[in-house]
């Protein structure tokens, strides 16, 4: 017999390695000693309208290794960017897996429902095409912030009257639980530790709206190193002549996007937007990016729209 | 008897693209190139804060992220008109460095590799080499998938050879994601860097911060030199016919960039049309609508009459231009790249599907060689960014002429009092995918015209994607 201790180092060099994930650590390194290689689910993608950025956040990694992820975590079956098969080949691959069912499908940007033509997959529109993909899915995962909530393609005039994943669910009849893990891109962790741990434990992790909590359940002003700053009243005037202080003047939304950005970090944990000196822009935001400015910035700092925070926070306690 | 071959939709690009071929007699007899997806970039930017481009026209593409960060702030600073502290332009070409020859890496290895090498032919091995062995496991357990239902064709598979293409593809990949650690140190993050604003980069850069990038560069050196140049030319090696196979019209046009402390630039910008070399006059492109799903004021229209493509029709002089490292190569008459492509018979620097694949590998070893001398420019007590005062409601208009690593690229912003009046976009894919015009097919169709197909099925023609994917499609861009 294993030791804890040892069965829990062996299930790290197998798995832990391809999640990033003290995060759901034990549960998962359980889960997937009882899975074998074989049966791992069959993952396909679907790009809607994006930019591939998603996909290409992916393959860059952070903790999470994709390389580890798709050969030792999945079965990644189709994938537009990486597949080799083409043309129809490639689309009797995609069929394929859906007709049999049981897969995770992920979907990455958005659905045009109005000017259904600005996106399609082979001859027919996205529209007509991706419901039958979606109704023997086990799970359906919405990567990124355009598949989450409409993003970029939604925002503006949205001539093509881009939709979200869910909201196209909704308007071509299925149900079924939809795992949104929003991001512009989408952060590597976040997407395979929740795959990861959908796939080890059978269950779908704890999520509000469906947004996984344990990513998406704090504000990241509440982690930033900077609040130091930001509660001693700190704020940074000048990008040239500061490097440290608080952003919030120069419009950080930190204070109103839940995500753990500021210890989870970016592309090998190197760094972060906020550490880099620049300001959250809210890019895990359902409004992203916003029909407002980006950036509002403001003498003082009740003038920013999202300074009630601060009152807030004094009155209730920093929590 | 002409045969129609369609592949749709392509994979192993950026994107949403159709291309429909006539063969003739074995050779492709005409061709048409459809980008099949429509966002709206040009228009969601009217009204915002002419800043908002900064942020948001990055995301035209999560492929090249930076390169439309890079010149929309370049348009944005005209706008305000701020010129950036020398260290903000160092660091600005640090980045766009770097990431240009990891999308070169990504083109290489994970998009156009499939169409050369027989991956299956790792699945057999049985050797000790515990990479391989877990990728041998990896092929067999995923099944049919992924990297199953490539198209018929004359493959790369003896062992050898297979084997050490199979390790570079991952390897590719890990290399890949070392060298985005070096971009995200100096702006926060990648894809879509939030620290590059017009003025310059916010990040406070340390001499750590330098060392690290440094030691990143030098990895990605590393596999440029010993893997990617080699690799790229046994691949040319091997399908010599493919520097006759895919020939645009031989015009071209590049930007300027890249200039280094003294002055002098990598690229210089240029125009060459019959053979002979122009400065590039902006005012000289206009985009046609003929054959694109556009109205003629240039709104979409999913139903126009005549039109088969998302991507305009842009033209110099009523020229199709190809763009991209050949066609900087060219303009530049670069006698390294003209002495590779000696090396294989050529004696000028012309374009086909192989010289474009050789040119992405030899600009990566001098990109790399230039990232060296230019992070030495940078002074660790000087300012990175000469901030602009986001409150000024500001008029005026600015352009911003940039490089991607598949070409060179404009971003052409108008405000008033504050708000985006106007933008536009002229993209590197615009360019090459662009449909036909006034009687000219667009430079891909000229190019894949002409092909000989030996092969087909299902997956339609392996020769007809290897041309395609020589041009490094990036298809949400080249719409947007
Ligand atoms: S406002 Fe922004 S910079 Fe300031 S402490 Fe909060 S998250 Fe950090
Ligand atoms: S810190 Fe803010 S802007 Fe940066 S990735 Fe996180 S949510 Fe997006």
């Amino acid at each position: 017999m294993l030791s804890r201790r040892d069965f829990l180092k062996k299930c790290r060099d197998i798995s832990v390695a391809a999640f990033g994930a003290d995060i759901f650590g034990a549960e998962i390194a359980e889960g997937f000693m009882k899975i074998a290689a074989s049966d791992r689910p069959l993952v396909s993608f679907i790009q809607g309208q994006s930019c591939t950025g998603c996909s290409i956040s992916l393959t860059y990694g952070n903790e999470t290794n994709f390389i580890d992820f798709i050969m030792k975590l999945i079965r990644l079956q189709v994938h537009p960017n990486l597949s080799f098969s083409q043309g129809e080949s490639y689309l009797k691959m995609l069929d394929s897996v859906s007709a049999k069912g049981g897969h995770v499908l992920v979907v990455e940007g958005s659905i045009p429902v109005k000017m259904k033509k600005a996106c399609m997959l082979g001859e027919h529109t996205l529209y007509d095409e991706l419901k039958k993909h979606m109704e023997k899915a086990s799970a359906i995962i919405a990567c990124g912030s355009c598949s989450c909530f409409g993003g970029i393609p939604a925002s503006g005039m949205n001539e093509t009257g881009a939709v979200s994943v869910e909201k196209y669910m909704s308007m071509t009849g299925i149900k079924k639980p939809v795992i949104k893990i929003p991001g512009c891109p989408i952060q590597p962790d976040r997407f395979m530790g929740t795959v990861a741990y959908l796939i080890a434990t059978g269950k779908l992790p704890a999520m509000k709206d469906g947004i996984p909590t344990l990513y998406f359940g704090e504000l990241i002003h509440n982690n930033c190193t900077r609040f130091q700053y930001f509660s001693q009243d700190i704020y940074l005037d000048d990008y040239n002549k500061d490097k440290h202080s608080c952003l919030l003047k120069k419009g950080c939304r930190g204070t109103v996007t839940k995500a753990d950005c500021p210890t989870r970090r970016w592309n090998g944990s190197v760094n972060v937007c906020v550490e880099s000196n620049a300001p959250c822009i809210g890019c895990v935001n359902e409004k992203w990016p916003f029909t407002s400015d980006i950036y509002i910035e403001a003498k003082n700092v009740e003038d920013v729209p999202w300074s009630d925070f601060k009152k807030y926070s004094e009155k209730r306690g920093r929590k | 008897m002409a045969r129609i071959l369609s592949v749709d939709p392509v994979s192993r690009i950026e994107g949403h693209l159709k291309i429909e071929t006539e063969i003739d007699s074995g050779v492709v007899t005409r061709a048409r190139v459809a980008g099949n997806m429509y966002r709206g970039f040009e228009r969601m930017l009217l009204g915002r804060h002419p800043v908002d481009s900064a942020r948001i026209a990055q995301r035209i593409c999560g492929v090249c992220h930076e390169v439309h960060g890079v010149s929309s702030v370049m348009a944005l600073e005209e706008i305000y008109k701020v010129t950036p502290p020398a260290n903000g332009l160092v660091l600005r070409d640090m980045i766009l460095g770097l990431h240009i020859v990891t999308d070169h890496l990504l083109h290489f290895y994970n998009l156009c590799l499939p169409d050369y090498a027989d991956f299956s032919v790792a699945a057999a091995y049985s050797g000790s080499d515990t990479r391989l062995k877990d990728i041998s496991a990896w092929i067999r357990n995923s099944g049919t998938g992924f990297i199953g239902g490539a198209a018929e064709g004359d493959y790369i598979r003896d062992k050898d050879a297979v084997y050490r293409l199979v390790l570079h593809y991952f390897e590719a990949l890990k290399i890949r994601s070392e060298a985005a650690s070096g971009l995200a140190l100096l702006g926060g993050k990648v894809p879509f860097i939030h620290a590059l604003l017009p003025g310059g980069i916010t990040t406070e850069i340390t001499a750590d911060t330098l060392m690290k990038y440094y030691h990143v560069l030098e990895k990605t050196a590393d596999f440029v030199n010993n893997s990617f140049l080699p690799d790229a030319l046994e691949i040319a090696r091997r399908y010599p016919q493919y520097f006759k196979i895919g020939e645009t019209y031989n015009t071209f046009y590049a930007h300027s960039s890249f200039k280094d402390s003294k002055g002098t630039n990598l690229f210089n910008a240029g125009v060459i049309i019959n053979g002979e070399r122009k400065n590039f006059d902006y005012s000289k492109v206009k985009e046609l609508l003929s054959a694109s799903f556009y109205d003629n004021s240039g709104r979409p229209d999913e139903n126009r009459q005549g039109a088969y493509s998302w991507i305009k029709a842009p033209r110099y002089e009523g020229f199709p231009l190809e763009v991209g490292p050949v066609a900087r190569f060219a303009v530049n008459n670069d006698a390294g790249f003209k002495s590779l492509l000696g090396r294989f018979g050529s004696t000028n620097i012309t374009s086909s599907t192989m010289s474009r694949i050789l040119a992405r590998a030899y600009e990566s070893v001098r990109l790399c060689n230039y990232l060296f001398e230019r992070s030495e420019d940078f002074r660790l007590d000087e300012p990175t960014i000469r901030p602009v005062d986001l409150q000024a409601p500001v008029t005026g208009q600015g352009v911003g002429f940039s490089v991607a690593a598949r070409g060179a690229l404009v971003h052409h912003i108008t405000a008033e009092k504050g708000k985006v009046t106007d933008y536009k976009m002229i993209v590197p894919s615009t360019w090459n995918f662009g449909p036909a015009a006034d009687g000219k097919a667009g430079v891909v169709e000229k190019a894949i015209t002409g092909t000989p197909v030996r092969f087909g099925g299902e997956g339609g023609s392996v020769e007809v994607g290897r041309v395609v994917r020589s041009f490094d499609p990036c298809t949400a861009c080249s719409v947007h």
